[in-house]
């Protein structure tokens, strides 16, 4: 392999990984290649460990994501997400029924000023009951 | 995209991050690590991706925390042989020897003795058959690089095994 190639090995090799690579956008001379494969060993040996080479990685298995990561996953988004938006309609309740203020009651400022906007609107048009309202991100 | 369609994503590609986190950084620990930090990660940009970019932005993120952790563990050993052991017992499978037939023994040794960035190329094309224009994303690098790079990746496998005494 470290000997020097020939101008027609050259060309041989880099049409087999093209072929191994099953690229349109290489044009291959499947025959070309061939009939070079045909007449040296060299490039035969090549071509044949290259191709174990790509049906051993091939075979290698694609591994299970262990189902208590993936749990872990989802207390660390959506879970902490939904409970987020609980504690803030929670609390933005909680501040509505402690000021026992209703001019502040029925406006939409106060839920937006609390979280993300778009996370929570105001009765006011949107709900018509005055209260928050959970709306899809 | 949505939380719904965040959750459709991830229940789709867990598996190929968590498994190609764990064969680039040779641990599966590390590899959990790696692809749950990944996962999250998405959540916290899922509006600024489309749910068909999802696997190759979870695989581009998981690439990056591979390559920080794989800098921060120049000066530990590492365990090489184990990771077949620990993937074994975490999966309940006691058939040790099923798992590293089916990856391959030689082949595992011979991607241990490349340099990351070669295990990278050859994992997601050859093991998670990633289109060029994915890897390109992936990697973040040129199409005609990435080719002329697997064409490179390739043959250091190759020779990684005849190096080692070993007829692919």
């Amino acid at each position: 392999v470290s000997a020097p190639v020939s101008l027609a090995c050259a060309r041989a090799r880099a049409g087999l990984q093209a072929r191994l690579d099953a690229d349109p956008a290489q044009r291959v001379d499947a025959a070309e290649i061939e009939t070079h494969l045909a007449g040296c060993m060299d490039c035969r040996a090549l071509a044949r460990e290259l191709q174990e080479v790509q049906d051993a990685l091939r075979a290698a298995p694609v591994l299970h994501f262990p189902d208590a990561a993936l749990e872990e996953v989802w207390e660390r988004t959506v879970r902490a997400r939904q409970i987020t938006r609980l504690r803030r309609g929670v609390a933005v309740w909680g501040g509505l029924a402690g000021r026992g203020d209703p001019g502040r009651g029925s406006a939409c400022g106060t839920p937006r000023a609390a979280g993300p906007a778009g996370t929570f609107r105001g009765g006011g048009a949107a709900g018509g009951g005055g209260g928050p309202v959970r709306v899809s991100a | 995209m949505d939380v719904g369609e965040y959750q459709r994503a991830v229940l789709e590609h867990k598996d190929r991050v968590y498994s190609f986190a764990v064969h680039l950084l040779r641990d599966s620990e590390e590899g959990r690590d790696v692809a749950q930090e990944a996962m999250v990660r998405l959540f916290t940009h899922r509006d600024a991706v489309v749910p068909e970019a999802a696997r190759a932005w979870l695989l581009r993120t998981a690439h990056r925390l591979c390559l920080d952790r794989l800098r921060q563990r120049v000066a530990r050993p590492q365990a090489e042989p184990e990771m077949l052991d620990e993937i074994a017992a975490e999966h309940g499978r006691p058939d040790r020897e099923a798992v590293g037939r089916q990856l391959g023994v030689k082949i595992e040794a011979a991607l241990a003795s490349l340099s990351p960035r070669d295990r990278s190329l050859l994992l997601l094309r050859e093991v998670h058959g990633m289109p060029y224009e994915e890897m390109a994303d992936t990697l973040s690098v040129p199409l005609g690089t990435l080719k002329a790079a697997l064409h490179r990746a390739r043959e250091r496998c190759r020779q990684a095994l005849l190096g080692a005494g070993v007829q692919p």
